[in-house]
Parts: structure tokens; C-alpha cells; sequence
């Protein structure tokens, strides 16, 4: 067949099938789909303006892999992530995009945290054009994951699942939250979106790996807590594992817009404040230490 | 010309070939319990693909009902795996050529969406599986989709 196929038409398959197999390695990875170039005026803005407390570092997420501590896969996605080349992007200005998320229903303590995370850590977040927010507070049936997109601050709500381990009770409301294997609960805080994989089931199950970078979320890629499509999101009150599970058919939006390293961060109040009674307990050590 | 012709087709094949390579994932070893071999008539078949992006994976089926779930498996012994469908953790030995994985016993259970779960118990019963490594070809046949991980 190729003795009696003409030039032209074999260079022609030729240079089809090397593109086909270069897109499909080489593909742009989507931090790099950047339109427009430079800068935005906010990116150099104060975030301390914007939230007043302490901002998590995405460097903090690195110490649970000292050691050689951590799961390979989920160590293996995270270095990429940390080795990553971000390019910044423009962005809404902070108040269009504060505003526009207040309107669609979401806390003013939510958006801004995770606007000043977003902001303290922008040249280490791959994904620049969304961020994303869970409120917890929220019960399961109501929609309370949300995207945001930071181009021009448009907000989308999906449901997700909180962990049957948060909602004991399987009332709706979750009480308990958790940084640990087996709990079976969902974990408050930032991370980091990142590594896609066919998983389980004969690999039909898409799933999307998150990074935490908080002392209370940190443990949740080697938990294998994931984003995943369930049929259950939106119904039956924690029935995940600890996994922010969406509904099937919103799955492939959320991964396409907060995947390849996108920032996502849950809350819930009360869960991300320190423990007073640790901060008493190191205060009198350090008093009976100098009296020695 | 037609010398030209050929070497440009062989050039693209073996360009292609090049590209496609990483995207094929490692073959990886699987192990499986003895037939009989484990306590509660369950049959455990594990994919240890011995490479970072690609998740390890584990198949139990007991009495014709089949679960499979991922292992994200810590770096170095001794081995602590976390099942992906239930947070649960399952430990990995090897002695020789043979795998032990030692857990609290199998679940198996059906989601609302009627897809098949897999947990594992807790600490306060544990058993101790004891696998033999099988034939590349009945590796593939247990676990026919392996993707690397997709970072970007």
C-alpha cells in the first residue's frame, strides 16, 4: 500500500498523524492559556487589605512530604505543581469580583480569605482564571460549591457532598470535620486542584486529586479525598467518604475550570481558628521554663 | 523519490511511537490470592504498577460480585495504602516474590447510584492475605484500564 500511494498524500497522513500525536502530549497545559500579558493592577495590591488574618502559604503543604512522608502519586502531583512555571493573568479587580460573589450568595469572610490566599500565593497557583469556595455551613441540598471566575468574576453553583463522617446525625448539618484516615470526614481549608485520573471501577470513575496546604487540610490528597461525579450530590446528606462529590453531569465543567491547579477552599465557621486552650498549655510551659 | 518516501513514513512512525510512549502506562506487576487461599471466600487481585503516576489498585470479589478500588500508596516499607472509595487503609508486605496485604476484612456494598463500593474494616480485626504474582497477561485482564495521572 505504500509502494502505490503518491508523496504528497503520504506527507500529507504523515504530518496529520505527527500533529494528532504531538497535540495529545504536547497539549498547553491550561496555566499557560493566558490571553492578553502582564500584570494586573490588583496583583501588586496589599492582600492584607483584603482579608485581616492569617493567609496560608502553599510552601506549607510541602512538610507533610518531608521525610519521604506522603503517598507517591499524590507527592509526585504535588512537586509538579511546585516546580510549575505560572504565568500570571489578568484578572477582574478584587471589589468587582468580592461583589459579584456576594450577590451569588457567598460570604464576604469566604470570598475575601480565599481572594488573599489567592493573591499571596498567585506566582505558585498554576490555574489563574478560577478559584472556587465551599461553605459547609450551607446544608447538602443547597448548592454551596461555587466557581469563580476571576477574568470578570462570574459565579457558578454546584452541589457537593460533605463526608458521612462530618454529618453523623445525617441531618445535613456538619459538626465534625477532619485532617485524618478513616474519619470518613470532610476537611476545612485551602488547596491546590490538581491531577486528573481515571480511578476505580475499570478506571470509569474521572476523578480530580486536591493538594491541602492548611494544617487541617493537608493530609487530604494522601486520604485520596478527590473531586468525583456521584449520583448522590445534592440528596442524601454525608454520603462521601470525606470526597467534595459533584453530580455527574457538572463534573466535567468543575474539573475544566478549577483543575490543573486551581485554588479551592472550604469552610465552615469556626473550624480554622486556633485552639485557645494549646495557645494557654505553651504559655505555661514557657513560664515554668524560665523559672528553671 | 521512492527511497525518500520511505524513510519519511518510517521517520513518522517512529516520531509517533516516541510520542505516544509516556502516555502507555508501565505494565506493573499484579499479585492474587491463592483460590481458597483467604479468609471469607474473598478473591484479592492487586496491580502494584511500581511507577508514581499511575495509582495502584486492588480487586476483591466474593461470590460473583466484583469491587475495584485505587491504592494511593505511601513511598517507601512498609507500605500504608488508602482505598480511594472508602479512606480506609490497607498495609502492604512483600516477602520474596509474594505480597502480603494485611487489613481489617472486605466490604463490599452498593452506592445510591448502584455502582459497587469497596471498604475495609478497622484496626480491631485484622487479616493477612497472602498473594502470589501472576502472568503479565492476566494482569492486563484484571485491570485493562491504567492512566497516568494528568497533572496540567
Amino acid at each position: 500500500m505504500v509502494e502505490t500511494m503518491s508523496f504528497p498524500r503520504l506527507l500529507y497522513i504523515s504530518s496529520l498523524l505527527l500533529g494528532l500525536a504531538a497535540s495529545q502530549v504536547y497539549a498547553a497545559p491550561r496555566s499557560e492559556i493566558v490571553q492578553g500579558g502582564g500584570p494586573s493592577p490588583e496583583a501588586t495590591m496589599d492582600y492584607t487589605q483584603l482579608f485581616n488574618g492569617p493567609i496560608p502559604k502553599i510552601s506549607d503543604g510541602e512538610k507533610i512530604y518531608a521525610n519521604k512522608g506522603g503517598t507517591k502519586a499524590c507527592r509526585k502531583v504535588f512537586g509538579a505543581l511546585r516546580r510549575a512555571t505560572v504565568q500570571r493573568r489578568p484578572a477582574a479587580s478584587s471589589a468587582v469580583i468580592v461583589a459579584k460573589a456576594l450577590r451569588a450568595g457567598i460570604k464576604a469572610e469566604h470570598i475575601k480569605r480565599t481572594l488573599a490566599t489567592y493573591l499571596a500565593n498567585r506566582d505558585a497557583i498554576p490555574n489563574q482564571r478560577f478559584i472556587s469556595v465551599i461553605d459547609f455551613n450551607k446544608a447538602s441540598k443547597e448548592k454551596r460549591l461555587y466557581t469563580i471566575d476571576l477574568s470578570d468574576g462570574t459565579v457558578r453553583k454546584f452541589h457537593v457532598t460533605g463526608g458521612a463522617g462530618s454529618d453523623p446525625n445525617r441531618d445535613g448539618k456538619m459538626t465534625h470535620f477532619s485532617n485524618r484516615d478513616n474519619t470518613h470526614a470532610s476537611s476545612v481549608g485551602c488547596a491546590l486542584a490538581a491531577g486528573e485520573y481515571y480511578g476505580g471501577k475499570r478506571g470509569t470513575r474521572k476523578s480530580l486529586m486536591l493538594h491541602g496546604f492548611e494544617k487541617t487540610n493537608d493530609n487530604m490528597c494522601n486520604r485520596s479525598v478527590v473531586v468525583h461525579g456521584a449520583d448522590y450530590a445534592g440528596g442524601t446528606p454525608g454520603a462521601s467518604w470525606g470526597c467534595p462529590a459533584v453530580k455527574p453531569e457538572d463534573l466535567g465543567e468543575f474539573i475544566d475550570s478549577i483543575g490543573g491547579g486551581g485554588l479551592i477552599c472550604s469552610y465552615k465557621d469556626g473550624e480554622l481558628k486556633e485552639a485557645p486552650v494549646v495557645k494557654k498549655k505553651l504559655k505555661r510551659r514557657s513560664s515554668r521554663a524560665r523559672r528553671r | 523519490m521512492h527511497a525518500a518516501v520511505k524513510s519519511l513514513f518510517m521517520f513518522s512512525m517512529i516520531a509517533i511511537a516516541l510520542a505516544i510512549a509516556p502516555l502507555t502506562a508501565s505494565a506493573g506487576t499484579c499479585y492474587r490470592t491463592n483460590a481458597g487461599g483467604t479468609a471469607a471466600n474473598f478473591e484479592i487481585t492487586v496491580l502494584w504498577s511500581g511507577v508514581d503516576d499511575v495509582m495502584d489498585q486492588i480487586e476483591v470479589s466474593s461470590s460473583g460480585v466484583k469491587a475495584v478500588s485505587d491504592l494511593n500508596c505511601t513511598v517507601k516499607p512498609p507500605y500504608r495504602c488508602t482505598l480511594s472509595d472508602d479512606g480506609g487503609q490497607v498495609r502492604v508486605l512483600f516477602d520474596g516474590d509474594r505480597m502480603k496485604v494485611v487489613a481489617g476484612p472486605f466490604d463490599i456494598s452498593s452506592n445510591e447510584d448502584k455502582s459497587l463500593r469497596l471498604s475495609v474494616g478497622g484496626h480491631s480485626s485484622r487479616v493477612v492475605h497472602d498473594l502470589s504474582p501472576v502472568a503479565p497477561v492476566e494482569c492486563e485482564k484484571a485491570f485493562p484500564e491504567r492512566q497516568a495521572i494528568k497533572i496540567f
